[in-house]
């Protein structure tokens, strides 16, 4: 009650300010007091409900959430046996029954009030759910949008139109990159990655990554919590009081009884700051996926595609091509630096830009791998087995040896026993990864010499 | 001695303390009355709003569902696939519980987040939420089973073979907020609450009960291989 009082006291102003709480807790009660109310505690919010020793005419707990009445308040935090809250939890599992008296109360004539009634979707403006207005009696305080008091709502789940956890991926190759170290053995390999390498005609190493072939794959799963309104608790107290205690003189001395003022917030602007963040970026995005349209022969079709291949010059491609050269011609400055020094006499510069000598360094052609993975499907549900296509083309210009592909398998995915084939000749191995799941590495005993490729096939299991 | 006071008296002083143990103020709780959840997340951003989300209930045994429609529970079937609103509240029927004939339940479900399927693939892939017979004999005996369903991260997820019919929930204790425990694991979706076990007698309680009775559409279970 937005009010300045400083008054001192009399008998009569007592019973004044008496009636007058009386009054506004009327009108609370009633709904037409709204700003202010000094409710009761046990009626301050909604779902607490009152406790068991005040009489429950007319607010029976039929509109709790599920639960309340039974009991499920006792993990509510900062709740103590003591509290009257807490008393009502101790005979909380009677509260059906409490339901069922409001229920044979109404012929009496005893209003039932809709309480606890949820409207979904509430107007901005109106009290919605979750507050002390959908809940009957109490005041009807923070009306408008839920947002809680000086911390920002935080951003709860995607909102691009996607989400990177309902997809399951493999292939690619996540930083850190993979290499070889000294051991020959491979570093960098993180879970999903596909990589391939092999060494060149010039005796380097290279790895190669595959592209990432996605399936709509997601999967739930749920943590339950069992509560009980008598789960370890004890109501110790007294039955039955014989001798009333009272106090045997009272003096009551008041000089003067000040009112301070109560001045509530009706709005408050509180500067938010972050509390924690939680970056749920993983760097995944859904992009190149080459999904089939259907399985079977299609699959076929795509593994024998070669990635690169030349083609006939066009036409009109000529003027590009003549643009990039020109630019190129243009690149080639043949003109050199000339200093002045003052005082000095202007020596004499003189260009030679003749061909002293020539000499040819010749390279060994590159040799250059390029690998793709495919799937047989496009989304799988936990339990589905899913067909990977790994095919290597040497599309470089010289052979390329120690062709090596290795697959680190993702969490989700457990390789088939005995599903993988290979086009051409190879050792295959499988090792436990960090994933708990299989790395699956393919080393081909023979060079892939220029345009020869090499399709290994395996069957995964989506757990 | 001196300067470890100090330290706590210090730390003490931080009003960031109180906010709890795990360094953050989390305002939304699983122990939130059914809608506030949903409705916080309506708020949000996204296409979230009108959005039916499908979901798909089971059970052990025979168990049947009926979702509640213009007051009544009808058409209970053995698996309850249904597109929910987001932030509202269903509230369905149990029947047949095994070992206890005659006995009901009447739990809610609120979807509190959705999937972004590719097109055509929302009903083959809803929202699964298995209910075993520990779920069905907790609320019979009184107790108040709350269950959060999270979408799993994949490079989290656990590995092993999880078909709707294989997995297990994550048993939480009394002092642990289920929201929370189910945020560190994955993305909320909904939240199931099972501690009803009878509708209120009088008629004029029933729109509560139901929580305003929300509209939903009908879905047809999608065939699976899945054992």
């Amino acid at each position: 009650m937005k009010s300045s009082m400083t008054k001192r006291t009399k008998p009569s102003f007592k019973n004044k300010i008496r009636r007058l709480i009386g009054v506004s807790q009327l009108l609370c009660a009633s709904g037409l007091l709204t700003i202010g109310c000094a409710v009761p505690a046990h009626q301050n919010q909604g779902f607490q409900g009152p406790p068991r020793s005040v009489p429950m005419q007319g607010m029976p707990m039929q509109g709790m959430p599920p639960g309340m009445a039974g009991g499920p308040m006792t993990g509510m935090p900062g709740m103590n046996p003591g509290t009257p809250m807490m008393q009502m939890q101790m005979t909380g599992a009677q509260m059906t029954g409490d339901q069922m008296l409001a229920a044979q109360a109404m012929p009496n004539g005893q209003s039932v009030a809709q309480v606890g009634f949820r409207q979904p979707f509430m107007p901005h403006g109106a009290c919605g759910p979750g507050m002390n207005g959908a809940l009957g009696n109490a005041a009807c305080a923070p009306c408008g949008p839920v947002t809680p008091f000086g911390y920002a709502m935080p951003p709860m789940g995607p909102w691009t139109g996607h989400d990177p956890q309902e997809y399951l991926c493999d292939g690619g190759d996540h930083p850190p990159v993979a290499r070889l170290n000294r051991e020959d053995e491979v570093d960098g390999l993180q879970a999903e990655d596909t990589v391939v390498h092999y060494v060149t005609d010039a005796g380097d190493i290279e790895f190669q990554a595959s592209n990432r072939a996605c399936l709509y794959a997601p999967r739930f799963a749920s943590v339950r919590r069992i509560t009980s309104a008598l789960a370890g608790g004890r109501a110790v107290g007294l039955r039955q009081v014989d001798m009333p205690v009272s106090a045997g003189r009272f003096e009551h001395e008041l000089p003067g009884l000040v009112l301070t003022e109560s001045t509530e917030l009706g709005h408050a602007d509180v500067a938010r700051r972050i509390d924690a963040m939680r970056e749920q970026i993983r760097g995944v995005p859904v992009e190149g996926i080459l999904q089939l349209e259907q399985t079977g022969e299609v699959l076929e079709a795509l593994a024998a595609l070669s990635m690169a291949e030349l083609r006939i010059l066009q036409e009109e491609e000529k003027a590009l091509l003549e643009r990039y050269a020109l630019a190129a011609i243009m690149w080639e400055l043949d003109e050199s630096v000339e200093v002045v020094v003052e005082d000095l006499r202007v020596p004499t510069l003189t260009r030679n830009q003749q061909v002293q000598g020539f000499t040819i360094y010749e390279f060994p052609d590159a040799g250059r791998l390029q690998i793709s993975k495919l799937a047989d499907r496009s989304d799988a549900q936990p339990g589905d087995v899913v067909q990977f296509v790994l095919r290597v083309e040497n599309v470089g210009d010289s052979t390329v040896s120690d062709v090596t592909l290795i697959d680190n398998l993702t969490t989700r995915l457990e390789y088939v026993d005995g599903s993988q084939t290979s086009s051409r000749d190879a050792e295959f191995e499988v090792v436990p990864n960090e994933s708990q799941s299989l790395r699956l590495k393919w080393k081909l005993k023979e060079p892939l010499k220029v345009g020869e490729d090499a399709t290994i096939r395996f069957e995964c299991k989506v757990r | 001695m001196a300067s470890a006071a100090l330290l706590s008296q210090a730390s003490a002083q931080d009003p960031a303390d109180y906010l709890g143990n795990t360094g953050r103020h989390r305002p939304l709780t699983g122990t939130m009355p059914p809608g506030a959840l949903g409705q916080a997340r309506l708020a949000g951003r996204g296409p979230v709003a009108g959005y039916f989300q499908p979901i798909q209930i089971d059970g052990p045994g025979d168990v049947q569902f009926a979702l509640s429609q213009s007051g009544t529970f009808v058409d209970p079937k053995p698996s309850m696939v249904a597109g929910l609103l987001i932030g509202a509240v269903y509230r369905f029927r149990i029947t047949q519980i095994p070992l206890a004939v005659g006995a009901e339940l009447y739990p809610t479900v609120e979807v509190i987040d959705r999937t972004y399927p590719p097109r055509g693939l929302a009903w083959k892939y809803p929202i699964s939420i298995q209910l075993d017979q520990e779920d069905l004999d907790s609320a019979l005996a009184g107790q108040m089973v709350t269950r959060v369903i999270y979408l799993e991260d994949p490079q989290t997820a656990t590995p092993m073979v999880q078909t709707p019919k294989t997995r297990r929930p994550l048993e939480l204790s009394a002092d642990q907020d289920p929201l929370e425990v189910a945020d560190r694991l994955g993305r909320p979706v909904a939240i199931v609450r099972i501690g009803s076990v009878t509708p209120p007698n009088a008629p004029l309680l029933m729109p509560s009960f139901l929580f305003g009775d929300p509209p939903w559409t009908a879905g047809q279970p999608m065939p699976t291989n899945q054992p």
